[in-house]
């Protein structure tokens, strides 16, 4: 259990600050982000994440409807990576693990209602075949 | 379970299980009550090598995590393109290991 709560530690503080540079690089100097995705290079064609940095980018800008175009996974990304920072923060500073027990348990639900999941990857899976059309 | 049995079983599933584990692996299963040979031969392990060829060719959808049963982890693979790829490429070398371990965990759930 313990090699699990420092796995699931190390794994989300390792994206949420990775995702933070990539961010603050972007931020500052902007560019071409298509060449970091080994899907695109590899297919030709858009992931589902992709156009995510420059939505998030478009909505520190406050241009909504350009992120909203660019990529609608953008909006829960630029909210999921404010909590998980806080989030983790709070359980580092403070020596808890209260993150840690609410992955679990909603892993868990999910687990029990597949249901919630198969909607959630078809939201993805739509949103990925826009993106396709769109852009690919 | 006697001996024969379980060194049958562990010829034919030895690969689902790190090395350094099968001592303890077959130890425990000598312990095991016969009856629970139905359980084991049904108990459904994921094959290391096939979740080896899922990562490589569908790892930055995160198709490999929903696979193990580490669903929260393959929709954050999912939604961030594999880590910008480099969770895809760590995860290459990282799969296998963790499959055995699930494997070993799920073993384990016959002896509490």
């Amino acid at each position: 259990m313990k090699g699990e709560k420092f796995r699931i530690y190390a794994i989300f503080g390792l994206l949420t600050s990775g995702s933070l540079i990539w961010l603050i690089w972007n931020f500052l100097l902007p560019g071409d982000t298509a060449f970091i995705c080994m899907f695109h290079q590899a297919t030709g064609l858009p992931c589902p994440s992709c156009g995510t940095t420059t939505s998030v980018l478009q909505i520190l800008n406050g241009n909504f409807s350009d992120a909203f175009d660019k990529n609608i996974l953008g909006f829960p990304a630029f909210i999921a990576l404010i909590i998980l920072t806080c989030w983790l923060g709070f359980d580092f500073i403070s020596r808890r693990s209260t993150f840690f027990s609410a992955y679990q348990s909603s892993e868990n639900w999910i687990k029990k209602h597949p249901v919630v999941l198969a909607m959630m990857l078809s939201c993805i899976a739509v949103n990925w075949i826009f993106l396709i059309a769109k852009h690919g | 379970m006697d001996a024969q049995k379980v060194d049958m079983y562990l010829m034919a599933n030895g690969k689902f299980f790190e090395g350094a584990t099968i001592p303890m692996v077959r130890d425990n299963l000598m312990k095991l009550d016969d009856s629970k040979f139905i359980v084991l031969q049904t108990l459904n392990l994921k094959d290391p090598t096939t979740i080896l060829i899922v990562s490589l060719l569908g790892g930055s959808l995160g198709i490999d995590r929903f696979m193990l049963g580490d669903t929260g982890l393959g929709i954050a693979k999912l939604l961030t393109c594999g880590g910008l790829g480099i969770w895809a490429i760590v995860d290459w070398f990282m799969v296998m290991p963790r499959t055995r371990e699930l494997n070993l965990q799920k073993l384990n759930s016959l002896f509490i």
